[in-house]
Protein backbone atom coordinates (compact mmCIF):
# COMPACT_ATOMS: atom_id res chain seq x y z
CA UNK A 1 0.00 0.00 0.00
CA UNK A 2 1.08 3.93 -0.65
CA UNK A 3 1.36 5.55 -3.26
CA UNK A 4 4.47 6.12 -5.60
CA UNK A 5 4.98 9.96 -7.03
CA UNK A 6 7.07 9.76 -10.73
CA UNK A 7 10.13 11.60 -10.54
CA UNK A 8 10.74 14.93 -11.57
CA UNK A 9 10.39 15.85 -14.82
CA UNK A 10 13.80 17.79 -15.90
CA UNK A 11 16.09 16.42 -12.83
CA UNK A 12 17.91 13.29 -14.47
CA UNK A 13 20.33 12.97 -11.11
CA UNK A 14 19.62 12.15 -7.90
CA UNK A 15 22.42 15.17 -6.51
CA UNK A 16 20.89 18.01 -8.80
CA UNK A 17 17.33 16.68 -7.18
CA UNK A 18 18.17 16.81 -4.02
CA UNK A 19 19.85 20.45 -4.45
CA UNK A 20 16.97 21.06 -5.88
CA UNK A 21 14.22 20.15 -3.30
CA UNK A 22 16.53 21.71 -0.63
CA UNK A 23 16.19 25.45 -2.12
CA UNK A 24 12.73 24.54 -2.29
CA UNK A 25 12.65 23.67 1.43
CA UNK A 26 14.47 26.47 2.67
CA UNK A 27 12.31 28.66 0.25
CA UNK A 28 9.16 27.67 1.68
CA UNK A 29 10.88 28.32 5.32
CA UNK A 30 11.65 31.65 4.13
CA UNK A 31 8.11 32.63 2.92
CA UNK A 32 6.31 31.24 5.99
CA UNK A 33 8.45 32.98 8.12
CA UNK A 34 7.57 35.81 6.16
CA UNK A 35 3.90 35.26 5.90
CA UNK A 36 3.98 34.61 9.85
CA UNK A 37 6.18 37.67 10.67
CA UNK A 38 3.45 39.92 8.90
CA UNK A 39 0.80 38.23 10.45
CA UNK A 40 2.19 39.25 13.86
CA UNK A 41 2.35 42.50 12.72
CA UNK A 42 -0.91 42.75 11.49
CA UNK A 43 -4.50 43.21 13.00
CA UNK A 44 -5.37 39.82 13.06
CA UNK A 45 -1.72 39.00 14.78
CA UNK A 46 -2.84 41.55 17.36
CA UNK A 47 -6.64 40.39 17.83
CA UNK A 48 -4.85 36.38 18.06
CA UNK A 49 -2.47 38.06 20.97
CA UNK A 50 -5.87 39.54 22.83
CA UNK A 51 -7.63 35.91 22.32
CA UNK A 52 -4.93 34.41 23.45
CA UNK A 53 -4.98 36.26 26.69
CA UNK A 54 -8.31 36.80 27.90
CA UNK A 55 -10.90 35.55 24.59
CA UNK A 56 -14.41 37.57 26.39
CA UNK A 57 -12.95 40.22 26.55
CA UNK A 58 -11.39 39.93 23.47
CA UNK A 59 -15.02 39.53 22.19
CA UNK A 60 -16.16 42.44 23.89
CA UNK A 61 -14.32 44.79 22.07
CA UNK A 62 -15.44 43.80 18.91
CA UNK A 63 -12.68 40.37 18.17
CA UNK A 64 -14.83 37.89 15.74
CA UNK A 65 -12.70 35.26 17.76
CA UNK A 66 -14.47 32.47 16.33
CA UNK A 67 -13.15 33.65 12.74
CA UNK A 68 -9.73 34.08 13.84
CA UNK A 69 -9.06 31.54 15.39
CA UNK A 70 -10.18 29.71 12.48
CA UNK A 71 -8.12 31.62 10.30
CA UNK A 72 -4.72 30.99 12.29
CA UNK A 73 -6.09 27.05 12.11
CA UNK A 74 -6.11 27.15 8.66
CA UNK A 75 -2.86 28.91 8.38
CA UNK A 76 -0.94 26.79 10.39
CA UNK A 77 -2.34 23.72 7.67
CA UNK A 78 -1.43 25.11 5.00
CA UNK A 79 2.84 25.57 5.46
CA UNK A 80 2.85 22.40 6.50
CA UNK A 81 0.96 21.33 3.78
CA UNK A 82 3.37 22.67 1.68
CA UNK A 83 6.12 21.07 2.96
CA UNK A 84 4.09 17.64 3.08
CA UNK A 85 3.69 17.92 -0.91
CA UNK A 86 7.66 18.57 -0.99
CA UNK A 87 8.78 15.73 1.07
CA UNK A 88 6.55 13.37 -1.33
CA UNK A 89 8.54 14.52 -4.12
CA UNK A 90 11.02 13.91 -2.48
CA UNK A 91 10.50 10.38 -1.03
CA UNK A 92 8.65 9.90 -4.39
CA UNK A 93 6.70 7.14 -2.22
CA UNK A 94 4.38 8.02 0.58
CA UNK A 95 2.04 5.81 2.61
CA UNK A 96 0.56 6.48 5.27
CA UNK A 97 2.10 4.84 8.44
CA UNK A 98 5.42 6.91 7.15
CA UNK A 99 3.79 10.16 7.19
CA UNK A 100 0.72 10.18 10.14
CA UNK A 101 3.38 9.31 13.13
CA UNK A 102 2.72 10.95 16.04
CA UNK A 103 5.81 12.14 16.56
CA UNK A 104 5.57 14.53 13.67
CA UNK A 105 2.60 16.01 15.63
CA UNK A 106 4.76 16.28 18.84
CA UNK A 107 7.66 16.72 17.39
CA UNK A 108 6.58 20.80 15.94
CA UNK A 109 4.94 21.44 19.39
CA UNK A 110 8.27 20.53 20.91
CA UNK A 111 10.50 22.87 18.90
CA UNK A 112 7.97 25.59 19.67
CA UNK A 113 8.44 24.69 23.74
CA UNK A 114 11.94 24.79 23.05
CA UNK A 115 11.99 27.91 21.59
CA UNK A 116 9.21 29.92 23.56
CA UNK A 117 5.70 29.74 22.91
CA UNK A 118 4.00 32.65 21.11
CA UNK A 119 7.22 33.93 19.56
CA UNK A 120 8.03 33.61 16.00
CA UNK A 121 11.84 33.80 16.59
CA UNK A 122 11.59 31.20 19.11
CA UNK A 123 10.12 28.89 16.83
CA UNK A 124 12.63 29.34 14.18
CA UNK A 125 15.27 28.44 17.00
CA UNK A 126 13.58 25.78 18.73
CA UNK A 127 13.25 23.79 15.37
CA UNK A 128 17.36 24.43 14.63
CA UNK A 129 17.50 23.47 18.05
CA UNK A 130 15.63 20.52 18.36
CA UNK A 131 16.91 18.88 15.06
CA UNK A 132 20.23 19.73 16.48
CA UNK A 133 19.81 17.45 19.80
CA UNK A 134 17.45 15.17 18.07
CA UNK A 135 20.44 14.43 15.24
CA UNK A 136 23.16 14.11 18.19
CA UNK A 137 20.69 11.86 20.37
CA UNK A 138 19.82 9.32 16.96
CA UNK A 139 23.54 9.04 16.51
CA UNK A 140 24.56 8.33 19.94
CA UNK A 141 21.40 6.53 21.82
CA UNK A 142 19.65 5.08 19.08
CA UNK A 143 17.28 2.59 21.35
CA UNK A 144 16.60 5.86 23.78
CA UNK A 145 15.64 8.48 21.48
CA UNK A 146 12.07 8.75 21.78
CA UNK A 147 12.33 8.31 25.83
CA UNK A 148 15.21 11.41 25.46
CA UNK A 149 12.33 12.95 23.89
CA UNK A 150 10.00 13.10 26.58
CA UNK A 151 12.37 13.62 28.85
CA UNK A 152 13.10 16.86 26.99
CA UNK A 153 9.59 17.86 27.19
CA UNK A 154 9.46 17.09 30.81
CA UNK A 155 12.21 19.67 31.47
CA UNK A 156 11.69 22.44 29.41
CA UNK A 157 7.95 22.49 30.90
CA UNK A 158 9.27 22.25 34.72
CA UNK A 159 12.04 24.60 34.48
CA UNK A 160 11.61 26.97 31.02
CA UNK A 161 7.42 26.99 30.34
CA UNK A 162 8.52 30.12 27.94
CA UNK A 163 11.41 28.81 26.21
CA UNK A 164 14.63 30.13 25.17
CA UNK A 165 13.08 33.19 23.71
CA UNK A 166 12.51 34.13 27.69
CA UNK A 167 16.03 34.70 28.48
CA UNK A 168 16.32 37.59 26.09
CA UNK A 169 12.97 39.24 27.04
CA UNK A 170 13.16 39.07 30.85
CA UNK A 171 16.63 41.46 30.02
CA UNK A 172 14.41 43.12 27.78
CA UNK A 173 11.68 43.80 30.12
CA UNK A 174 13.89 44.97 32.77
CA UNK A 175 15.33 47.28 30.98
CA UNK A 176 12.22 48.84 29.20
CA UNK A 177 11.03 49.29 32.76
CA UNK A 178 13.89 50.89 33.40
CA UNK A 179 13.48 53.22 30.78
CA UNK A 180 10.08 54.46 31.82
CA UNK A 181 11.50 55.80 35.28
CA UNK A 182 11.00 52.97 37.31
CA UNK A 183 7.33 54.03 38.13
CA UNK A 184 6.45 51.06 39.86
CA UNK A 185 9.69 51.67 42.19
CA UNK B 1 -40.97 78.77 31.58
CA UNK B 2 -38.67 75.93 32.75
CA UNK B 3 -40.83 73.51 32.80
CA UNK B 4 -41.48 74.17 29.14
CA UNK B 5 -37.93 73.41 27.97
CA UNK B 6 -37.83 70.45 29.41
CA UNK B 7 -41.30 69.24 28.10
CA UNK B 8 -39.29 70.11 24.49
CA UNK B 9 -36.29 68.63 25.75
CA UNK B 10 -38.13 65.05 26.72
CA UNK B 11 -39.82 65.33 23.22
CA UNK B 12 -36.14 65.67 21.54
CA UNK B 13 -35.06 62.51 23.39
CA UNK B 14 -35.07 59.84 20.88
CA UNK B 15 -35.17 56.23 22.17
CA UNK B 16 -31.87 54.35 21.86
CA UNK B 17 -32.21 51.10 23.64
CA UNK B 18 -35.58 49.78 23.97
CA UNK B 19 -36.34 46.10 25.20
CA UNK B 20 -39.69 44.59 24.79
CA UNK B 21 -40.33 41.56 27.58
CA UNK B 22 -36.45 40.37 27.65
CA UNK B 23 -36.36 36.93 29.61
CA UNK B 24 -33.63 34.54 30.15
CA UNK B 25 -33.98 31.71 31.88
CA UNK B 26 -31.20 28.98 33.14
CA UNK B 27 -32.41 25.71 33.47
CA UNK B 28 -34.76 26.14 36.08
CA UNK B 29 -34.22 29.64 37.26
CA UNK B 30 -35.94 33.09 35.75
CA UNK B 31 -32.74 35.46 35.77
CA UNK B 32 -34.84 37.57 33.79
CA UNK B 33 -38.41 38.23 33.64
CA UNK B 34 -40.34 40.00 31.04
CA UNK B 35 -38.01 42.94 31.54
CA UNK B 36 -39.24 45.77 29.48
CA UNK B 37 -37.17 49.13 29.31
CA UNK B 38 -36.52 52.19 27.44
CA UNK B 39 -33.49 54.12 27.03
CA UNK B 40 -32.95 57.59 25.41
CA UNK B 41 -30.32 59.02 23.64
CA UNK B 42 -27.89 60.88 26.31
CA UNK B 43 -29.70 59.56 29.42
CA UNK B 44 -27.74 58.28 32.63
CA UNK B 45 -29.52 55.42 33.79
CA UNK B 46 -28.60 53.35 37.15
CA UNK B 47 -29.52 50.18 37.59
CA UNK B 48 -29.51 48.51 40.69
CA UNK B 49 -31.36 45.78 42.74
CA UNK B 50 -29.86 42.88 45.66
CA UNK B 51 -27.43 40.75 44.54
CA UNK B 52 -28.62 37.89 42.33
CA UNK B 53 -31.23 40.23 40.94
CA UNK B 54 -30.43 39.83 37.28
CA UNK B 55 -28.70 43.13 36.43
CA UNK B 56 -25.03 41.44 34.79
CA UNK B 57 -27.13 39.03 33.23
CA UNK B 58 -29.09 41.89 31.43
CA UNK B 59 -26.28 43.56 30.63
CA UNK B 60 -25.12 40.02 29.14
CA UNK B 61 -28.54 39.68 27.17
CA UNK B 62 -28.32 42.76 25.54
CA UNK B 63 -24.11 42.79 24.80
CA UNK B 64 -24.81 39.01 22.99
CA UNK B 65 -22.86 37.03 26.04
CA UNK B 66 -26.18 35.03 26.07
CA UNK B 67 -28.93 35.00 24.47
CA UNK B 68 -32.60 35.53 25.28
CA UNK B 69 -34.56 32.99 25.44
CA UNK B 70 -37.89 35.12 25.29
CA UNK B 71 -38.28 38.72 23.85
CA UNK B 72 -36.78 41.31 21.81
CA UNK B 73 -33.70 44.16 22.40
CA UNK B 74 -33.84 47.01 19.92
CA UNK B 75 -31.51 49.02 19.59
CA UNK B 76 -31.81 52.49 17.56
CA UNK B 77 -34.90 50.70 16.43
CA UNK B 78 -32.80 47.58 14.80
CA UNK B 79 -33.39 43.95 16.06
CA UNK B 80 -30.24 42.82 17.94
CA UNK B 81 -31.80 40.05 20.35
CA UNK B 82 -29.23 37.30 18.44
CA UNK B 83 -26.52 39.22 17.57
CA UNK B 84 -22.88 38.21 19.30
CA UNK B 85 -20.81 40.26 21.23
CA UNK B 86 -18.38 41.15 18.77
CA UNK B 87 -21.38 42.38 16.35
CA UNK B 88 -22.95 44.34 19.35
CA UNK B 89 -19.39 46.00 20.19
CA UNK B 90 -19.42 47.26 16.77
CA UNK B 91 -22.49 48.95 16.34
CA UNK B 92 -21.82 51.19 19.61
CA UNK B 93 -22.92 49.00 23.11
CA UNK B 94 -19.39 48.93 25.30
CA UNK B 95 -19.52 47.55 28.52
CA UNK B 96 -17.05 47.11 31.48
CA UNK B 97 -16.50 43.35 33.43
CA UNK B 98 -17.58 43.62 36.92
CA UNK B 99 -14.67 41.25 37.28
CA UNK B 100 -11.67 43.32 35.72
CA UNK B 101 -10.87 41.60 32.32
CA UNK B 102 -7.75 43.43 30.78
CA UNK B 103 -5.44 41.43 28.63
CA UNK B 104 -2.77 40.79 31.27
CA UNK B 105 0.25 40.36 29.56
CA UNK B 106 -0.69 43.71 27.04
CA UNK B 107 0.78 46.87 28.06
CA UNK B 108 -2.05 49.55 29.12
CA UNK B 109 -1.61 51.28 25.34
CA UNK B 110 -1.78 48.10 23.68
CA UNK B 111 -5.08 47.07 25.69
CA UNK B 112 -6.60 50.38 24.97
CA UNK B 113 -5.32 50.33 20.87
CA UNK B 114 -7.26 46.95 20.49
CA UNK B 115 -10.28 48.45 21.65
CA UNK B 116 -9.62 51.33 19.50
CA UNK B 117 -9.37 49.13 16.55
CA UNK B 118 -11.41 46.15 16.84
CA UNK B 119 -14.26 47.97 18.29
CA UNK B 120 -14.90 49.85 14.77
CA UNK B 121 -13.17 49.88 11.30
CA UNK B 122 -11.38 52.44 9.90
CA UNK B 123 -8.51 52.87 12.31
CA UNK B 124 -4.85 51.67 11.48
CA UNK B 125 -2.90 50.56 13.97
CA UNK B 126 -1.05 54.22 14.66
CA UNK B 127 -4.42 56.08 14.70
CA UNK B 128 -5.52 53.88 16.90
CA UNK B 129 -2.83 54.39 19.48
CA UNK B 130 -3.45 58.42 19.27
CA UNK B 131 -6.69 57.62 19.77
CA UNK B 132 -5.66 55.15 22.84
CA UNK B 133 -3.24 57.81 24.08
CA UNK B 134 -6.17 60.21 24.46
CA UNK B 135 -8.19 58.01 26.30
CA UNK B 136 -5.39 57.44 28.85
CA UNK B 137 -4.94 61.16 29.08
CA UNK B 138 -8.49 61.32 29.95
CA UNK B 139 -8.92 58.37 32.72
CA UNK B 140 -5.61 59.21 34.28
CA UNK B 141 -3.68 56.46 33.33
CA UNK B 142 -1.09 58.14 30.76
CA UNK B 143 1.97 57.28 32.87
CA UNK B 144 1.65 53.73 32.89
CA UNK B 145 0.92 53.43 29.41
CA UNK B 146 3.93 51.03 29.00
CA UNK B 147 3.72 48.92 31.38
CA UNK B 148 1.75 45.56 31.67
CA UNK B 149 -1.79 45.60 32.26
CA UNK B 150 -1.37 42.92 35.26
CA UNK B 151 1.05 45.04 37.12
CA UNK B 152 -1.81 47.68 37.89
CA UNK B 153 -4.14 48.04 40.77
CA UNK B 154 -7.75 47.48 41.02
CA UNK B 155 -8.16 51.09 40.95
CA UNK B 156 -6.07 51.32 37.68
CA UNK B 157 -7.65 48.63 36.04
CA UNK B 158 -11.17 49.90 36.38
CA UNK B 159 -10.03 53.03 34.96
CA UNK B 160 -8.23 50.60 32.40
CA UNK B 161 -11.34 49.09 31.79
CA UNK B 162 -12.86 52.61 31.30
CA UNK B 163 -10.20 53.97 28.78
CA UNK B 164 -11.05 50.50 26.82
CA UNK B 165 -14.50 51.33 26.91
CA UNK B 166 -13.86 54.76 25.62
CA UNK B 167 -11.83 53.37 23.05
CA UNK B 168 -14.40 51.83 21.32
CA UNK B 169 -16.57 54.58 20.92
CA UNK B 170 -19.70 53.64 22.68
CA UNK B 171 -23.12 55.11 21.94
CA UNK B 172 -24.23 53.32 24.82
CA UNK B 173 -22.03 52.40 27.90
CA UNK B 174 -22.55 50.06 30.56
CA UNK B 175 -20.98 50.29 33.69
CA UNK B 176 -21.09 47.34 35.95
CA UNK B 177 -20.09 48.33 39.66
CA UNK B 178 -16.93 50.48 38.26
CA UNK B 179 -16.68 51.56 42.35
CA UNK B 180 -17.09 47.70 43.68
CA UNK B 181 -13.62 47.38 45.93
CA UNK B 182 -12.80 51.02 45.40
CA UNK B 183 -12.19 53.08 48.66
CA UNK B 184 -13.95 56.46 48.97
CA UNK B 185 -11.63 58.99 47.28
CA UNK B 186 -11.10 56.42 44.24
CA UNK B 187 -14.58 56.10 44.12
CA UNK B 188 -14.95 60.13 43.90
CA UNK B 189 -12.73 60.20 41.54
CA UNK B 190 -14.55 57.21 39.05
CA UNK B 191 -17.77 59.40 39.75
CA UNK B 192 -15.92 62.67 38.25
CA UNK B 193 -15.00 60.35 35.46
CA UNK B 194 -18.40 58.78 35.23
CA UNK B 195 -19.64 63.09 34.70
CA UNK B 196 -17.00 63.94 32.54
CA UNK B 197 -18.31 60.72 30.13
CA UNK B 198 -21.71 61.52 30.76
CA UNK B 199 -21.27 65.27 29.76
CA UNK B 200 -20.01 63.98 26.43
CA UNK B 201 -23.45 62.60 25.36
CA UNK B 202 -22.89 59.15 25.73
CA UNK B 203 -26.33 57.20 26.91
CA UNK B 204 -24.65 55.58 30.00
CA UNK B 205 -26.56 52.73 32.38
CA UNK B 206 -24.78 52.63 35.29
CA UNK B 207 -25.14 49.05 37.67
CA UNK B 208 -24.28 50.23 41.11
CA UNK B 209 -24.80 49.22 45.09
CA UNK B 210 -23.87 52.66 46.28
CA UNK B 211 -26.70 54.37 46.16
CA UNK B 212 -25.14 57.79 47.55
CA UNK B 213 -23.51 57.56 43.25
CA UNK B 214 -26.61 56.36 42.15
CA UNK B 215 -28.51 59.27 43.06
CA UNK B 216 -26.05 61.77 42.18
CA UNK B 217 -24.94 60.73 38.88
CA UNK B 218 -28.30 59.38 37.28
CA UNK B 219 -31.17 60.84 35.81
CA UNK B 220 -32.95 57.96 36.08
CA UNK B 221 -33.29 54.72 38.15
CA UNK B 222 -34.45 51.14 37.26
CA UNK B 223 -34.53 48.69 40.23
CA UNK B 224 -34.40 44.97 39.32
CA UNK B 225 -35.83 42.23 41.74
CA UNK B 226 -35.36 38.55 41.21
CA UNK B 227 -35.10 39.25 37.64
CA UNK B 228 -38.40 41.67 37.06
CA UNK B 229 -38.41 45.51 37.11
CA UNK B 230 -40.03 46.60 40.06
CA UNK B 231 -39.25 50.40 40.58
CA UNK B 232 -38.37 52.83 37.51
CA UNK B 233 -38.43 56.45 37.93
CA UNK B 234 -36.71 59.07 39.62
CA UNK B 235 -33.75 58.41 41.88
CA UNK B 236 -35.23 59.85 45.27
CA UNK B 237 -38.53 58.84 44.28
CA UNK B 238 -37.31 55.05 43.73
CA UNK B 239 -35.40 54.89 46.83
CA UNK B 240 -38.11 55.65 49.04
CA UNK B 241 -40.33 53.59 46.81
CA UNK B 242 -41.64 50.93 49.33
CA UNK B 243 -41.11 47.74 46.92
CA UNK B 244 -37.29 48.89 46.68
CA UNK B 245 -37.02 48.78 50.30
CA UNK B 246 -38.70 45.55 50.85
CA UNK B 247 -36.47 44.35 47.59
CA UNK B 248 -33.28 45.36 49.58
CA UNK B 249 -33.91 44.94 53.20
CA UNK B 250 -37.07 43.04 53.80
CA UNK B 251 -41.36 43.36 54.50
CA UNK B 252 -40.28 44.40 57.80
CA UNK B 253 -37.83 47.34 57.27
CA UNK B 254 -40.48 48.64 54.21
CA UNK B 255 -42.77 49.04 57.02
CA UNK B 256 -40.37 50.53 59.50
CA UNK B 257 -39.17 52.68 56.66
CA UNK B 258 -42.62 53.75 55.71
CA UNK B 259 -43.26 54.85 59.40
CA UNK B 260 -40.27 56.95 59.56
CA UNK B 261 -41.03 58.56 56.03
CA UNK B 262 -44.12 59.48 57.52
CA UNK B 263 -42.79 61.19 60.41
CA UNK B 264 -39.82 62.51 58.56
CA UNK B 265 -43.22 64.43 56.58
CA UNK B 266 -45.17 65.44 59.86
CA UNK B 267 -41.43 67.05 60.87
CA UNK B 268 -40.98 68.88 57.97
CA UNK B 269 -44.44 70.04 58.28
Amino acid sequence: MGLNIPMSLSLKSVEGEAQFIFYVMWSLLIVTLMVVIGIEKSKLGFGLRCICQNESAADMIGVNSTLYKSLAFGFSGIFVAMAGVIYAGWVHYIEPPDVYDILYSVKPIVMALLGGLGSTLGAVMGAFLFLGIEEFVWRNLLNLHTGVLGLLIVVLLLFLPKGLVSFGSSWLGKRLIRQNGGSRD
Amino acid sequence: MENDSFAKMEAHVTELLKLNNLSRRFGGLQALENVSLSIGEGEVVGLIGPNGAGKTTLVNVITGVHTATGGQVLYQGKDITRYKPYETARIGLARTFQIVQPFPDLTVLDNVTAAAIFSRSGFSIRQAQEFAQEQLEFVGLFPQANLPAASLTLAMRKRLELAKTLAMRPKLLFLDEVNAGLNSAEVEQAMSLIKKIAATGTTIVLIEHLIKVVVTVCSRIVVLHNGQLISEGDPRQVVNDPKVVEAYLGKRYSQAAKDHLKNAEVSLD
